[in-house]
C-alpha cells in the first residue's frame, strides 16, 4: 500500500473510499435520527413496568382509604392521631436525628484526616466500610445481641444505655454510605492546599476543619446527611431483632390489627421515602456523582 | 515552578505537623465506634459459632446444619429466591434501562431514574404491605383476577411462597438494575455503533464484538449486586411472613428471638455461613470493579 497523495491514480481511488466512507456515515446518522421517535419496544416496556411499580401503591391506597366499600380518608386520620403511631415516629426520629448526627460528627473529620495525612489507612479505611455490606443488619443484629444482648457479657439492652446500642448499630449500617459521600466531595476539592493555606494564615487545625474544609464540601455532607436519615428511618430488622419500638416495626404490629389503618400509613412511609429521595436527587442535581440508593440488603 | 511545587510540599508538611499528635486523636471516635459496634460483635458472633449457647463449652455441633439436607432447607430457599429475583430483575432492569436510554427523553429519563431510586429504597415492612394489599389472599389484584375467572389462589398461588416473594423483591431488585446499569448503557457511544455499521458490521455483530464485551463486567457486577441484596433481605420476607417461611435470614432471627428455637450458637454458626456468602458476592465485585474497563470512563 503505497501512500495515497504519491501517485494521482491512487489518490482517486482514495477519493472515491473517502466519499463512500461519507455516504455510509450519513446514512448511519440518518439511521440514527430517524430513531429519535420513542421505539414502540421502549414505550412498551416502560409502560408495563409503570403499571408493575404502580399498583402496589393503588392497590394500597384503595385498601387503605376505604371502609370497605365507599371511600375515605379516615382511617389516615385515625393513623395519623394513633398515640402509637406519634410515639413510634417520634423514636425513629430521634434515633435517626442522633445517627445522622453522630455519622457526620465522626466519619467527616475521619475521611478529611485520611486524605490529608494517613493516606497509608485508605484502605483499612475503606475496607471497614464494606465490611457493613458483607454484614448485612441481620447478622449484626445476632452479633450485637451476642454481644450486648440479655445473656451476654456487657447486658446494654436491659441497662440506661440502651439507645447507645440502636444508635452504635445504625452507625454501623450508615458508615459506607456517609464516607462515601463525604470523600468523593473532599476529592473533589484540593484538601491539602486549602489546608496549607489556612494554615500560613494562622488557622488551628479545628478552625481550618470548621471553617474552609466543611463548607467546600457542603453537599457532600448533606447528601451523606440524608442517606444517613433515610437509612435509619426506614431500618427495621435491627430494631425489631433487638427491641425497638421504632416506626417500621409499630408499622408491623398496627398491620396485624387495624390493616386499614396500616395500610394508610404504608403510604405515609412511601411519602416518607419519597421525599428523602427528591432531596438527594436535587443534591445530585448539583453534585454529580451523588449517590442516590444504597444498595445493600435491609 | 519548582520552587512553588516544593514550597507546597513544605506547606503541607507545615499543616500536617501543626495537626500534631492531636490528628491521630481526632480518629479515635470512628476507631471506638466501629470496633464496639462492629468489629467486636463479629468477633463475638464467630467465638460464639463455635461454642455452646449453654455450656461455654468448645464445640462444632453449631455447625451441623452443613451435614444434615434438612437443615440446609432454608439455604436451598434463600438460594432459589436470590437467584430467581436476580434473574427477574437484571432481565427486566436491563430492557427498562435500555428503554430509558432509548427514548432518548431527558424527562422520561428523569422521572424513571427518580422513581427507581425511590422504589428500590422502598423495601422491608412498608413493601410487604402493599404487597399483600394487591396480591395477597383479599388483595385488590387477586379479587379483580377472581371476578374475571381466574383464582390465583387455588391455582397454588401463595404470596408468602418463593414465587410470591421473588415477585415482591423485584420490586426493589429491578429499580437497583436499573440504577447500576444506566450509567454503563449511557457510556456507550453512538459513534461505535456507526463505526460498526460503516465496517460492515450487522447488528448482532455489533452486539456480539462491542457492546456485549463492553458491558459484561458492569452486568456481572450488578448481578452479584443484586443476588447479595435478596440474599441478605430481612425486613420484606419478615412483613410478608412473620417469621414463617424457610429463609436463612428468618431462620436466624426465630434462634435468637423465637421461644421454642431459641439457640443463639446455632443461629451465630448460620449467621457465619450467609456472612460468607455475601463476602463472596460483595468481593466478587471489588474484584470486577478493580478491572472495570477503560471504554466506560466519563
Amino acid at each position: 500500500m503505497s501512500n495515497p497523495s504519491i501517485t494521482g491514480e491512487a489518490t482517486e481511488e482514495y477519493l472515491a473510499t473517502v466519499v463512500a466512507g461519507a455516504e455510509a456515515v450519513r446514512k448511519a446518522r440518518r439511521r440514527t435520527n430517524r430513531r429519535s421517535r420513542v421505539p414502540l419496544w421502549a414505550t412498551l416496556v416502560l409502560l408495563v413496568s409503570a403499571v408493575y411499580f404502580l399498583l402496589p401503591l393503588y392497590a394500597t391506597a384503595v385498601f387503605g382509604f376505604s371502609t370497605g366499600k365507599h371511600f375515605t380518608l379516615q382511617p389516615l386520620w385515625d393513623g395519623l392521631g394513633d398515640d402509637g403511631f406519634h410515639s413510634s415516629l417520634q423514636l425513629s426520629l430521634f434515633y435517626s436525628v442522633v445517627t445522622t448526627v453522630l455519622a457526620l460528627a465522626v466519619v467527616a473529620p475521619t475521611a478529611y484526616l485520611v486524605e490529608l495525612r494517613f493516606q497509608r489507612l485508605r484502605a483499612t479505611i475503606e475496607f471497614l466500610t464494606i465490611l457493613p455490606f458483607v454484614i448485612p443488619p441481620i447478622i449484626l443484629a445476632v452479633g450485637l445481641s451476642a454481644m450486648y444482648g440479655i445473656n451476654s457479657p456487657v447486658n446494654l439492652i436491659a441497662s440506661s444505655w440502651a439507645p447507645a446500642l440502636l444508635i452504635g448499630g445504625y452507625f454501623v449500617l450508615t458508615v459506607p454510605f456517609v464516607f462515601r459521600a463525604v470523600d468523593n466531595a473532599l476529592r473533589a476539592v484540593d484538601v491539602r492546599t486549602l489546608s496549607e493555606a489556612s494554615a500560613s494564615l494562622g488557622a488551628g487545625p479545628t478552625r481550618t476543619f470548621l471553617r474552609v474544609i466543611v463548607p467546600s464540601i457542603s453537599l457532600g455532607l448533606v447528601s451523606g446527611a440524608l442517606l444517613a436519615f433515610t437509612t435509619a428511618m426506614g431500618e427495621f430488622t435491627l430494631a425489631a431483632l433487638l427491641g425497638y419500638a421504632t416506626f417500621p416495626v409499630y408499622l408491623l404490629n398496627i398491620n396485624g390489627y387495624e390493616p386499614r389503618m396500616g395500610e394508610a400509613l404504608v403510604l405515609v412511609s412511601f411519602l416518607i421515602t419519597w421525599a428523602g429521595v427528591i432531596a438527594l436527587a436535587a443534591v445530585a442535581r448539583r453534585a454529580p456523582g451523588t449517590q442516590i440508593v444504597r444498595g445493600g440488603p435491609m | 515552578m519548582r520552587s512553588s511545587s516544593s514550597g507546597s510540599f513544605a506547606g503541607a508538611s507545615t499543616a500536617a505537623r501543626r495537626l500534631g499528635g492531636r490528628a491521630a486523636l481526632a480518629l479515635l471516635p470512628f476507631a471506638v465506634l466501629i470496633t464496639a459496634f462492629l468489629l467486636v460483635p463479629t468477633l463475638s458472633l464467630i467465638w460464639g459459632s463455635f461454642h455452646d449457647s449453654k455450656t461455654g463449652a468448645f464445640t462444632l455441633t453449631n455447625y451441623s446444619y452443613l451435614q444434615h439436607p434438612l437443615d440446609l432447607v432454608p439455604f436451598a430457599n434463600s438460594l432459589e429466591l436470590s437467584l430467581a429475583s436476580t434473574i427477574l430483575g437484571s432481565v427486566v432492569g436491563l430492557l427498562i434501562a435500555q428503554a430509558i436510554v432509548s427514548s432518548r427523553r431527558p424527562l422520561v429519563q428523569e422521572i424513571a431514574t427518580t422513581f427507581s431510586s425511590v422504589a428500590a429504597n422502598f423495601a422491608g415492612v412498608p413493601l410487604a404491605f402493599a404487597f399483600i394489599a394487591t396480591l395477597g389472599a383479599n388483595g385488590l389484584l387477586t379479587r379483580t383476577l377472581l371476578n374475571s375467572g381466574i383464582d390465583l389462589y387455588s391455582g397454588g398461588f401463595k404470596l408468602y411462597s418463593v414465587l410470591g416473594l421473588t415477585i415482591v423483591y423485584a420490586y426493589w431488585e429491578i429499580p437497583l438494575m436499573v440504577l447500576v446499569m444506566l450509567p454503563p448503557l449511557q457510556a456507550m457511544k453512538p459513534s461505535w455503533r456507526e463505526a460498526a455499521e460503516i465496517l460492515g458490521a450487522s447488528r448482532w455483530r455489533y452486539l456480539r464484538s462491542v457492546a456485549i464485551p463492553i458491558l459484561m463486567t458492569p452486568f456481572i457486577s450488578s448481578l452479584l449486586l443484586l443476588y447479595a441484596n435478596a440474599f441478605g433481605a430481612y425486613a420484606t420476607a419478615y412483613g410478608l411472613t412473620t417469621g414463617f417461611v424457610a429463609l436463612v435470614p428468618i431462620q436466624i432471627s426465630n434462634l435468637i428471638n423465637g421461644d421454642v428455637s431459641y439457640d443463639p450458637g446455632q443461629a451465630d454458626a448460620l449467621a457465619i455461613g450467609l456472612a460468607v456468602i455475601m463476602a463472596v458476592c460483595i468481593g466478587g465485585r471489588a474484584i470486577l470493579e478493580r478491572r472495570s474497563t477503560r471504554w466506560l470512563a466519563p
